[in-house]
């Protein structure tokens, strides 16, 4: 019975402190919501006038536009492993690629490791090659479990790469497949991987210098 | 008599002072949501903007717009109307993602080729984003079955509950609290999961919220 009384006492008590938080939390939200935003406002709005204000939207308005890549440009959407040639803001061609499988690879000694993610973000084209020449790095050597070759020539490899490449840096590529079953798949080291005849028409209207999106 | 008359035309010049001064907050608004968005644009990163005024969710870089997201529901506590930019620190899930360790293989052993990749399918679709300026994001997918139905009616309650304390522990501090929970698609929220990066910037407003 003691035991009993002791229990409610506390449970009062702690309902008590409960609903005093509770309230102070309401109270302490709807102060921020009505009386901050009120304030900042208030403070800047009070040094121009409406149209001086309507004036300098409509310039950062036009220097946003301005940032707004113009002419060919391509945009890659990872999730969906969709890459779209745009010709300012209209898609003139729409292709589904394979991307980054963010897998992990580490040197059996540990010393290195590579994440498999295509990077996201803007990049540009800075290379193109027609008959790409596959340079094949360290991983993939590490990968099959063969030792890392000393030689140059010991490293480079034909035909994977489809007949067209185009570089944004960083060793990744815009390149053909032989895996084309895997397209729509997020399955390589990195790259963005496109099959034959979409790979033709983004190597032909991309050139030097043309602007890439990665999301 | 006839001059009590008079008297709503002198409230006349008040109203006008009131709504000057409300349409002036708003182009104020507006200006500093551009100005923000200007500096964020302005770097070559992909940018988020959540508008929650028209409930949506946009992923841009340079000003444009790469991927817009419908929030189907959302929640608003705290004051989203201050437009400043905020980053992602970081996303947090019931389970974690975890990443396929390749594993090298050796030259004879003959291993058959297998496919272990993170994909969109992979994501979840409940979890909490954390950014900056104390906002808090819980992401949820629409209940799609009577389970999921079920258990999303603990969430109203969870949310009067939790967030009121949350705003008094952060005044304790000095710390202001925002919190959102947004329903989505289940494939957007995936999408939301996917694209969103640790350190990544965007704003996160409600004019809707402002005075």
């Amino acid at each position: 019975m003691k035991y009993k009384k002791h229990f409610f006492k506390s449970l009062f008590i702690f309902l008590t402190i409960f609903l005093g938080v509770e309230v102070a939390g309401f109270y302490i939200a709807s102060r921020n919501v009505s009386g901050d935003g009120a304030r900042s406002l208030a403070g800047n709005a009070g040094d121009e006038r409406p149209d001086e204000l309507r004036t300098r939207n409509r310039l950062l308005k036009d220097s946003l536009k301005g940032l707004s890549p113009k002419g060919v440009y391509i945009v890659i959407d990872t999730a969906r492993n969709i890459l779209y040639l745009r010709n300012n803001k209209r898609v003139i061609r729409e292709a589904i690629v394979s991307s980054g499988s963010g897998n992990i690879l580490i040197e059996p000694n540990g010393q290195r490791k590579w994440v498999f993610d295509t990077p996201r973000g803007e990049y540009t084209i800075q290379a193109k090659k027609h008959h790409p020449v596959w340079r094949r790095p360290d991983w993939a050597f590490i990968e099959e479990g063969s030792a890392i070759p000393t030689k140059v020539t010991d490293r480079l490899e034909e035909g994977v790469l489809g007949d067209y490449a185009m570089g944004f840096g960083n060793s990744y590529f815009i390149h053909g497949t032989l895996y084309t079953r895997l397209l729509g798949r997020n399955v390589t080291h990195g790259c963005v991987r496109l099959g034959d005849d979409d790979l033709k028409a983004v190597y032909t209207a991309a050139d030097i210098g043309t602007k890439l999106y990665i999301y | 008599m006839n001059c009590l008359r008079w008297i709503p035309v002198l409230f006349i010049p008040l109203m006008t002072a009131d709504a000057v001064s409300i349409g002036k907050d708003s182009i104020t608004y507006e200006n500093q949501l551009l100005e923000t968005e200007l500096r964020i644009a302005e770097t070559p990163h992909i940018y988020f903007i959540f508008d929650l005024k028209d409930k949506k969710i946009h992923l841009k870089a340079r000003g444009l717009v790469f991927r817009e997201l419908k929030i189907e529901t959302l929640r608003l506590w705290g004051n989203a109307s201050v437009a400043k930019a905020a980053s992602l620190i970081k996303k947090s899930a019931l389970f974690s993602l975890k990443r396929g360790m390749i594993k090298p293989r050796s030259r004879n052993d003959g291993e058959q080729f297998s496919i272990e990749t993170l994909e969109l399918k992979d994501m979840p679709t409940n979890y909490t984003l954390v950014l900056e300026e104390n906002i808090s994001i819980s992401v949820r997918s629409k209940p799609t079955d009577m389970i999921s139905s079920l258990w999303s009616i603990q969430y109203p309650a969870k949310w009067y509950l939790t967030r009121p304390v949350l705003t008094a522990w952060h005044a304790v501090w000095g710390k202001p609290f925002t919190s959102l929970e947004i329903v989505l698609e289940k494939n957007d929220a995936r999408t939301l999961y996917w694209s969103f990066l640790e350190g990544m910037k965007g704003i996160v407003f409600s004019p809707g919220s402002h005075p």
